[in-house]
């Protein structure tokens, strides 16, 4: 199986899936980006935002799109990253028409927020649509079970 | 002000002292701005429609509908403006947190620099719910539908299943915009071309664009009620507004000042004033305070040469120069001193500059006090007690003149001391001090301060005075009591006495003489010299002189006060190494009119008329 590694962070690829990774740094005019690691059934464009802009409105009705990002280390352990590690398996009953970045009609959303090995990120996935649920929740909860995210080194 | 001194000054205000600082609240009513600044902005939303009706007017037509840009329909993935949901303000409405930013690079609506993005998310007893904003707008995007948090601002909110109400635009950085934002950076070029009617179109002038920034319609300035017009020298550009200004100056930056700074500046804003604001105004200890730096090209070699700050029940004052720099030393709104109760203004001689300040603490009393700083004693910080017995004394007009240290713990709990210096024609002529302490607070100056200090101040015999300077009783000169902390006795403890016969210290028992003396008979009158301490015969002995008398306190005889005749015999005889030996009374008045002293070996007695016979 593909391993998709960026920034410590090491996700397994589904067969038949893109997978791409960002490591982040200083933005031009201010900000900083930090990691993003992305997977989706559906190609992935260079000008895709992180939460999937640019990606999740080509998806086909029975697609996926996988968003894990990361944060200011200084995120961590704050209310909302206060969720202890990445959670290994997603509830269907979890996605929801409203919870989406862009309300595209048909698509489902979750978003989750957690701290991991002194880290902050946030796990990011929308179905194309009800079907998927079937199709591709087993596999998206597949690449949860078998991600690893290694502990933030300190500078 | 530059982008080096304005961050400098930003890290300044954010260590140590002023930690408590915070940002803006951008909702509506919220921390920052208040209650009347909140319902002038309501107000000025009506301005605003007066002003601009063509921008919330039904505008059917593509020309019209191309302000939105792409993707504005009620149909489509993206959530509405807040302005156009919101009377055309633009900030978070109320119900709403700042949940999250991202931004779009190069953007024509930010004068080619970066735009911002900010949601605005329900509370979770937000009265949002979903829905499209009418046919009267073009930016008929979702409101409240997207339950989505983007996750860099307002960490301690757990909360990210309620909707995004709605998005403020800005072209300043949100981290800058909002403290609670942090710097995590998100892209999207496909919201670039998003807009409203109710936002500055493609390329605005900096101060509309800053003018939207700061809220727009909904801004604490409210409406625009003059012309952007041109600065002195070549500047800049500035333009009134109902409740400020905003400045576009070349070398400081581009800020808007607002109530309630702009009262307090509006007269002297330039160069020929305090300046130019390098920044906009930032809150204080949670929204009590504020505080805005300005800068003037000519004289900016500290980063800022002035700053209004207020406090709410205060008012706003302007501290400038040597005072400022040395107020923020102390640490500030957050150290000893507080905020200002007055403008910086000039000394009584014209050669320095001083400001009054007021600590206001949370059930207890607060504290009022003042920097000076002056070109030949420096810039020092009196409060409190200290501050209160200073102005009680005349102030500037005292005997004490200015402050001539900070204030200096004596090594006691509740004691201190502030010195003080008189300046005359460029020098100091005189000292003085104040000491607080458990025994009170009070001054004393000039030759009685200068012979405490030789006597070593409050480690020394004397300890700390117990009354201010003051008259002797009998007019000859002036005195002050003292007293160690720890209470006097037999030989410390005392009284500085200062007349024409020079500067004396009079310790312990001898002053309890000499003071009952000045009550009574008041035969000895100043002291005209140092206490002597000597062994005579094995008998230890104090002794000091009177301008009319002199003290003698052995163990023989305490306190022992000889005057006139017999004095003049007892001093031709030898005095204590002479035959009489220590004297072991003072001289008795006798109901005859004699006068009588007894010493060890012999008996002097005074008959008027008669001279001073020994038995």
């Amino acid at each position: 199986m593909t391993i998709l590694h960026t920034a410590g962070i090491s996700l397994p690829v589904p067969r038949g899936w893109e997978a791409r990774g960002r490591v982040g740094g200083a933005l031009e005019g201010g900000g900083v980006a930090y990691p993003a690691l992305h997977l989706a059934t559906c190609a992935l464009t260079g000008d895709r935002a992180a939460y999937g802009g640019g990606v999740v409105e080509r998806l086909e009705p029975d697609g996926c799109f996988l968003a894990l990002v990361e944060f200011a280390p200084s995120s961590a352990g704050t209310a909302l990253f206060a969720e202890r590690g990445l959670v290994r398996r997603l509830r269907a009953h979890w996605f929801a028409p409203s919870a989406l970045q862009r309300a595209i009609p048909g698509q489902l959303g979750v978003q989750r927020f957690f701290s991991e090995g002194a880290r902050a990120l946030c796990l990011y996935v929308v179905l194309g649509g009800a079907a998927a649920i079937a199709t591709r929740l087993p596999e998206v909860n597949d690449v949860l079970a078998h991600a690893s995210i290694h502990a933030a080194v300190r500078a | 002000m530059t982008p080096d001194r304005a961050s400098a000054w930003r890290r300044r205000r954010a260590r140590g002292v002023d930690r408590l600082v915070e940002g803006l609240s951008r909702s509506l009513g919220g921390g920052t701005w208040s209650r009347r600044s909140f319902l002038s902005r309501a107000a000025v939303v009506g301005s605003a429609l007066a002003i601009r009706p063509v921008e919330y007017a039904l505008r059917p037509g593509t020309a019209y509908d191309a302000v939105c840009g792409t993707l504005a329909g009620c149909g489509d993935p993206f959530t509405a403006f807040c302005c156009t949901i919101n009377n055309g303000v633009n900030l978070c409405p109320e119900g709403t947190f700042v949940g999250g930013w991202w931004k779009a690079d190069r953007s024509a609506y930010c004068r080619g620099a970066a735009r911002y993005y900010v949601d605005c998310n329900g509370t979770t007893r937000s009265r949002w719910r979903c829905h499209c904003p009418d046919d009267h707008t073009c930016d008929r995007r979702k409101v409240a539908c997207n339950v989505f948090r983007y996750g860099n601002c307002n960490l301690q909110i757990a909360n990210f299943s309620t909707a995004v109400v709605c998005r403020v635009v800005t072209c300043t950085p949100p981290w800058e915009w909002d403290a609670t934002c942090t710097e995590t950076a998100f892209v999207d070029q496909a919201t670039g071309s998003q807009s409203a009617p109710c936002l500055p179109r493609p390329w605005p002038s900096p101060i509309l664009m800053k003018w939207s920034d700061l809220g727009g319609a909904g801004s604490p300035l409210g409406a625009q009620v003059s012309r952007t017009a041109s600065l002195p020298d070549g500047d800049g550009t500035w333009a009134r507004f109902e409740h400020g200004a905003i400045y576009d100056v070349h070398w400081a930056g581009l800020y808007g000042v607002v109530d309630p700074v702009w009262p307090a500046v509006a007269t002297r804003v330039g160069r020929e004033g305090i300046g130019y604001p390098a920044h906009d105004v930032i809150a204080l200890q949670g929204g009590i305070g504020w505080a805005q730096p300005f800068v003037n090209r000519a004289g900016s070699r500290q980063g800022v040469d002035a700053e209004a700050v207020g406090r709410r029940g205060l008012g706003t004052y302007v501290v400038t120069g040597a005072v400022l720099a040395k107020w923020h030393g102390l640490g500030g709104v957050d150290g000893p001193m507080g905020y200002p109760t007055s403008d910086t203004a000039p000394t009584g001689d014209g050669l320095g500059t001083y400001g009054e300040f007021r600590k206001v603490g949370r059930g207890v009393r607060s504290s009022e006090g003042a920097i000076f700083a002056h070109p030949v004693i420096g810039a020092h910080a009196m409060r409190g007690p200290i501050f209160e017995k200073w102005s009680a004394l005349g102030g500037q007009a005292s005997p004490l003149g200015l402050p001539a240290s900070d204030q200096l713990g004596l090594g006691s709990p509740r004691a201190y001391l502030n010195e003080f210096a008189t300046v005359v024609s460029g020098r100091v002529t005189s000292h003085g001090a104040v000491v607080t302490s458990d025994l009170g607070t009070w001054a004393v100056w000039s030759w009685v301060f200068s012979e405490w200090v030789a006597q070593g101040m409050q480690h020394g015999r004397l300890g700390v005075p117990t009354a201010d300077v003051h008259p002797t009783p009998d007019g000859l000169g002036q005195f002050a009591p003292f007293s160690p902390l720890a209470g006097a006795t037999e030989t410390t403890g005392g009284g500085i006495i200062t007349s024409g016969q020079g500067t004396w210290a009079v310790l312990g028992s001898l002053f309890a003489v000499w003071r009952a003396d000045e009550a009574g008979p008041r035969v000895l009158g100043v002291p005209s010299g140092p206490e002597v301490d000597s062994t005579v015969g094995g008998v230890a002995l104090r002794s000091q002189p009177f301008l009319r008398g002199s003290v003698y306190s052995s163990q023989v005889g305490q306190g022992c006060v000889l005057y006139g005749p017999i004095l003049a015999a007892y001093l031709g005889d030898g005095g204590p190494p002479g035959s009489l030996g220590l004297p072991t009374s003072s001289v008795v008045t006798e109901p005859d009119g004699d006068e009588v002293a007894t010493f060890q070996h012999g008996t002097l007695t005074y008959v008027p008329g008669g001279g001073v016979t020994r038995t």
